[in-house]
């Protein structure tokens, strides 16, 4: 049996990395008794998949990972025992049942939202509304892109797909973005924040507080954007 | 402190999660509804710490108690000491964020010597003061224990107090007092004497140190008549009945024993004349396999845990492990948990237990000849025949195993260069038998990790009187085996002689070495254990300025009866059996395995162990 799980990382758990969660929900799926199901070989690991690496620090609403069972199990059962055994921060919020030959996760993701609230901006005011709108215009966003063979540019534009301001407080704003994620493109809100200051040419100093929060990823389906647990 | 400050500062160091807490199985209570908030402090870095047994065993015993409440303290990686002390943060415990200088009593365990430093550390991050003398009724009671607290002595200016042996008992004895004086309103010195009556409690202020005019002890005394002449270690008599946890916290981030560790037994009946452990854990007390399986099977419900280890000294000489690892294999191999088989001796391994480790997981091979020749094994005493090693490695060759270790110590007592070239010798042979016996190569290669630390004279061993080669002598030996061992397949590591230098200075060192500690904790020295932020050069600085000369505690040879630092605790080992093992070394004879025969060391007065 495949289900899709939606969970949540709160506060007391963002400074996890990704390896240490993945270890994490192995552990509370062995105290959970649940039947997982189990590669074959010399070092038999559980077949367990993430749709989409979440960064050091960041929250997230909208997290999702595809587990193979041995047998079958109701999904809110799933849950309801995960909870009991995941600490705390972690939440498994829902469960469906999905083809055991749809592809992967990862591979269907291709959108993240995220809430990007950004203070600690004393510098001057700054008129957000036409700063946004002015850096949606530009056709081309280019950013460096470190990589192992070396500095290579990217263009992000292509990659950001809506901005909303949310809030203006004093000393910053904050938005929701909606950005490619996952294996085809992949956007981190980190690299949009950066090109969104270095476009108002403010500075990035250490007084700065970017809190991320990410708020949902989605895939296509029939043109239109869902979750992994409301795709059919 | 604010806790969201601090959550803002984990985002600026490395590994966060060291300093989180929060994990699963943390112990949760209202500091306001306890009366003793214990902090116990392993000063090393937190993947370091929470590998330790000792720790997760008092953890939770403490936190049994309603009256009490014991929270975690780990030293501070330097990027993060850094922050702490520019926005000026106390050390905190990681289950609540409290400052620790609010709690009763801070407890720190001591493993190993070139741990002190951060003990300094942890205490100066505190903001309480570093030694006995310095502090007042108002400051937390500052406690050790573990098996540096043996030779406590270069320590003996930093702690109140310094409970030897095992913990079990001793600590509710402890807490129990602690607390009768604390609602009596006694102050800290009548704590003390108090304290001095429950059996394993030294109070090192309560004894003065004389020296002869060559530098050496003459006598050690108690201040006065209240005050025992000698402290006798703490032994649990059943371990079956002993405490023992049933969960273990579960960290977040890979730490260096992540598993269900399960205690088979305590003590170690070879004898190996280097060893400390194998000495001052005496007697040999074991868990029945019954009671190791019930815990087993809470633990790993409890924990989640993929692995269980077992755990003690050379734990191959467990009686019962052929029914424990066939107990645990029954009950786990279908929920894909491993077990893995720590320090095992070669001469107790036996294939088809190795074919049945195997069969969930493959582990590594692990052997510890100690030396290359029979000649300085003898002297030793460590009882290992070629031919046994041989056989271990054929048999593990044949059941599909491609990697060995092989653990040697230089510098051992009497050792010459054709102990040495042994090493390479045994190495090339275990080669040759690798090829013989594997004839369809497999898809991975033949590796052969040999390494070799520098021995270590420690109190209560019968080499406590052997002066350590220099650290020129050690180099060049590692220089001879790196030649020596330009050997295809075979890899060769060893560890740093000045590491090894200052460890052997103060795991015999007296209390005139307090003063060099705190020198060389001033000039910057922490973590010492750590080779990339060992500062040989500023430790060296520091011995000169406090005109103390470190050779005269590592490489000097000792007469017969030259009066010890630590000759006023009893370990149950007499000191008398130790110079007769050392004598014995000299010429060669082996000592038995005292599970054959008792070999007279002293340790059955204590009334406990296979031997009695």
């Amino acid at each position: 049996m495949r289900l899709v799980v939606k969970y949540t990382i709160g506060e007391k758990v963002k400074y996890i990395s990704h390896l240490d969660f993945m270890r994490l929900v192995q552990r509370a799926l062995r105290r959970a008794e649940i039947p997982v199901a189990y590669s074959k070989g010399f070092n038999p690991h559980p077949k367990l998949s993430f749709a989409s690496a979440l960064a050091v620090g960041t929250l997230s609403d909208g997290e999702y990972l595809d587990i193979i069972l041995d047998r079958e199990m109701d999904p809110k059962t799933l849950c309801h025992r995960m909870n009991e055994k995941l600490p705390e921060g972690i939440r498994f919020v829902e469960a469906v049942a999905i083809d055991e030959k749809a592809p992967s996760l990862m591979s269907l993701i291709e959108r993240g939202e995220y809430l990007i609230k950004i203070s600690g901006v004393k510098s001057r005011k700054i008129d957000a509304v036409s700063l946004i709108e002015n850096f949606l215009k530009q056709t081309e966003i280019v950013t460096i892109k470190k990589t192992k063979k070396g500095d290579r540019q990217v263009n992000i534009r292509p990659m950001i797909h809506k901005i909303d301001i949310i809030d203006q407080h004093q000393d910053g704003i904050t938005i929701k973005a909606l950005v490619s994620t996952g294996s085809k493109a992949n956007l981190r809100p980190e690299q949009l924040i950066e090109a969104l200051l270095d476009f108002a040419n403010i500075s990035y100093y250490p007084e700065f507080l970017v809190q991320i929060h990410r708020l949902d990823l989605y895939l296509f389906q029939d043109g239109k954007l869902v979750t992994p647990v409301d795709m059919e | 402190m604010n806790k969201e400050f601090l959550d803002r500062l984990l985002g600026q160091v490395e590994k966060p999660v060291r300093y989180m807490g929060n994990e699963y199985n943390m112990v949760i209570k209202d500091p306001n509804k306890v009366d003793i908030r214990f902090a116990f402090a392993f000063p090393d870095v937190y993947e370091v710490g929470m590998s330790h047994l000792g720790m997760k065993i008092l953890y939770h015993m403490i936190n049994e108690r309603e009256d009490a409440y014991c929270e975690r303290v780990f030293s501070p990686w330097p990027d993060m000491e850094q922050k702490m002390r520019e926005h000026n943060i106390p050390m905190f415990a990681l289950e609540t964020k409290e400052p620790i200088k609010n709690f009763d009593i801070i407890g720190f365990t001591l493993q190993y010597e070139l741990s002190y430093t951060n003990v300094l550390n942890i205490l100066d991050l505190a903001q309480i003061p570093l030694t006995w003398q310095e502090r007042s009724n108002d400051h937390p009671l500052i406690i050790a224990g573990g098996p540096c607290a043996y030779n406590v002595e270069p320590m003996a200016d930093f702690f109140d107090l310094v409970v030897m042996g095992e913990g079990e008992e001793g600590t509710h004895e402890l807490l129990d007092l602690y607390l009768d004086c604390k609602k009596q309103g006694l102050d800290r010195l009548e704590f003390l004497y108090r304290a001095v009556n429950i059996d394993g409690v030294y109070v090192p202020r309560f004894y003065t140190v004389e020296y002869k005019e060559d530098s050496t002890i003459s006598k050690i005394e108690p201040v006065n008549g209240s005050v025992p002449k000698t402290i006798r270690k703490r032994i649990i008599k059943d371990l079956d009945k002993a405490y023992y946890p049933e969960t273990m916290v579960v960290p977040y981030m890979d730490i260096v024993h992540d598993r269900v560790m399960l205690e088979v037994f305590r003590g170690c009946t070879r004898g190996c004349r280097y060893c400390q452990a194998g000495m001052i854990y005496r007697p040999v007390r074991e868990r029945t396999p019954e009671k190791l399986l019930e815990l087993a099977e809470k633990l790993i419900k409890n924990t989640g845990y993929e692995e269980i280890s077992l755990s003690s000294l050379s734990t191959g000489d467990y009686s019962q492990l052929e029914k424990l690892v066939r107990g645990l294999m029954a009950r786990f191999k279908d929920k894909k948990v491993g077990l893995s088989l720590p320090s095992l001796r070669l001469d107790s391994f036996e294939k088809e237990l190795a074919d049945e480790v195997q069969k969930v997981r493959k582990t590594g091979l692990t052997f510890a000849p100690e030396a290359g020749s029979q000649r300085l094994r003898d002297i030793i005493n460590k009882g290992i025949i070629e031919d046994d090693l041989m056989n271990s490695v054929e048999d593990a060759f044949k059941s599909g195993w491609t990697t060995v270790k092989l653990y040697f110590m230089i510098g051992l007592p009497e050792e010459t260069e054709e102990d040495l070239k042994g090493i390479g010798e045994l190495a090339r042979k275990i080669k040759d038998c690798y090829f013989d016996t594997v004839k369809e190569k497999g898809k991975k290669a033949l590796r052969i990790n040999i390494s070799t630390s520098s021995f270590v004279p420690k109190a209560f061993t019968p080499f406590q009187w052997v002066a350590q080669n220099s650290m020129e002598e050690l180099e060049r030996k590692q220089k001879l085996l790196q030649k020596e061992l330009r050997i295809k397949n075979v890899q060769y590591s060893w560890n740093d002689p000045e590491a090894s230098f200052l460890e052997a200075v103060f795991a015999r060192g007296d209390r005139r070495l307090g003063k060099v500690i705190k020198r060389a904790w001033e000039k910057g020295c922490t973590f010492d254990g750590w080779a990339e932020l060992f500062k040989f050069e500023t430790w060296m600085e520091a011995f000169e300025e406090e005109g103390i000369d470190p050779h005269f505690y590592a490489n000097r040879q000792r007469e017969a009866d030259e009066v010890f630092p630590w000759d006023h605790i009893d370990v149950g080992v007499t000191k008398k059996y130790l110079w007769r093992e050392y004598q014995k070394a000299l010429k060669m004879e082996l000592t038995e395995d005292c599970r054959l025969n008792c070999t007279g060391c002293g340790v059955s007065l204590l009334g406990e162990g296979i031997c009695t």
